[in-house]
């Protein structure tokens, strides 16, 4: 949904943009909508499962802004656009990598479960032998 | 995954061979490459189709700024997209199939702990059959050893279980006992052979004739000729305590023949099952 809408706001903002080239100075819907993914991925852990997609989609979002900054528009859209996609490729990697740690833990459990059900049985064996 | 690869990049140089377009983007390629790989991953249709129909999108969007001659930055950007959205296709796949792992392995979970469970009931029934199995036999031996001391005419007194021999089984002044004392005894060494934890305390008891100090070694013997009988029917003597009490604890008047009759006899006092004379048995009480 998100890359959909993604994809069509920055052809509006390319439209919009080269409509009017001395569009006014406040911040494009695109680096509004960055902004938001960058911190929905850091609240899903991506700063441990995920730095380096989190940093890069920080790095568009400056760059986004810089251009803005000097009203190259349409580069500001771009920047603005690859930032969220990065943003939403980091929240991705770590719900996966949290998924896969979940998963790595269930099978320890799972490993060390099946080893005491297997010790178990000589355990109580002996135990009735004792009675 | 490889070969997926490898195709891709095959397909995709002769596309671009073939084709009478413009320049090659490093970062179309690469575009291709991954989208393509990820739409023969077998779950993207379940796991990643979202993922997959944007990534397709901006590679067509890539495509056709190529074909029109769009500036190769723009070129690049949609691919740029088109590599990312391919790539959470990738974690959402890598994702599906650790949560799936994690489905599976609590279902073993649970299969485990349940087969754990049941055979821990299974092992609870079992000591709970085996435990009423043991309740049963004790009850059964207490109620056989009940009617055994009944058929020895034992009476239940504050001293616990006492048996009395009377005057009638020895010999006048004699310490040795009649043959008619026979069944008796047998009763009594069966009755010990079967509970073996029951211990006898064999007191002598005499009438007031006759001096005090022959009459206590009397009673003694008695009672000791009653423990020599059992011995040699096979109990072991640490399991009986013989002593000779004389005239002391006359049970009925000794002025009277039948009195004295009754006075001269030998009691016998049960222990518990397991060995112990109720409080005042005890050869430190009389």
């Amino acid at each position: 949904m998100s890359v959909r809408n993604g994809i069509i706001s920055t052809a509006l903002a390319g439209l919009i943009a080269a409509g009017c080239a001395s569009a006014p100075q406040q911040p494009a819907p695109q680096v509004t909508r960055a902004q938001t993914l960058i911190e929905q991925a850091e609240k899903a852990g991506a700063q441990e499962y995920a730095a380096a997609d989190l940093e890069r989609a920080r790095d568009k979002l400056q760059a986004a802004n810089a251009a803005a900054e000097k009203g190259k528009e349409e580069i500001a859209a771009q920047y603005a656009a690859q930032a969220a996609v990065d943003a939403e490729l980091a929240t991705a990697r770590a719900s996966s990598g949290q998924a896969r740690k979940a998963a790595d833990e269930v099978h320890a459990g799972a490993q060390t479960l099946s080893d005491e059900a297997t010790r178990k049985e000589p355990q109580s064996d002996s135990s009735m032998d004792r009675r | 995954m490889k070969t997926n690869t490898l195709v891709a990049i095959a397909t995709f140089a002769l596309f671009t061979a073939c084709a009478s377009a413009p320049k090659r983007v490093a970062e179309l390629d690469d575009a291709h490459v991954k989208v393509t790989a990820l739409s023969n991953d077998p779950l993207a249709q379940q796991a990643a189709s979202r993922e997959l129909a944007a990534a397709r999108s901006n590679l067509e969007q890539a495509d056709a700024a190529l074909k029109k001659g769009e500036p190769q930055t723009d070129v690049a950007h949609f691919a740029y997209l088109a590599t990312r959205n391919a790539e959470i296709g990738e974690a959402r796949i890598d994702e599906f199939k650790a949560r799936d792992e994690v489905k599976k392995a609590e279902g073993e979970r649970n299969r485990v702990l349940l087969e754990a469970r049941t055979r821990e009931a299974e092992g609870a029934k079992q000591q709970v059959a085996a435990a009423e199995a043991t309740a049963e036999m004790k009850t059964e031996e207490a109620e056989s050893a009940r009617r055994e001391l009944a058929e020895l005419q034992a009476k239940k007194t504050d001293r616990g279980m006492v048996m009395t021999l009377g005057d009638v089984l020895f010999d006048t002044n004699a310490a040795t006992l009649k043959p008619g004392a026979a069944s008796t005894i047998d009763r009594l060494a069966k009755y010990l052979d079967e509970n073996a934890d029951t211990r006898l305390l064999i007191e002598g008891h005499t009438d007031s004739t006759g001096s005090e100090a022959y009459n206590e070694e009397l009673s003694r013997r008695r009672a000791q000729a009653v423990a020599d009988e059992l011995v040699s029917r096979g109990v072991a003597s640490t399991r009986l305590e013989v002593i000779g009490r004389g005239e002391g604890y006359p049970v009925a008047d000794n002025s009277s023949s039948g009195g004295r009759q009754q006075n001269r006899r030998v009691e016998i006092v049960f222990s518990n099952e397991s060995g112990k004379f109720q409080q005042g048995a005890s050869t430190e009480t009389p």
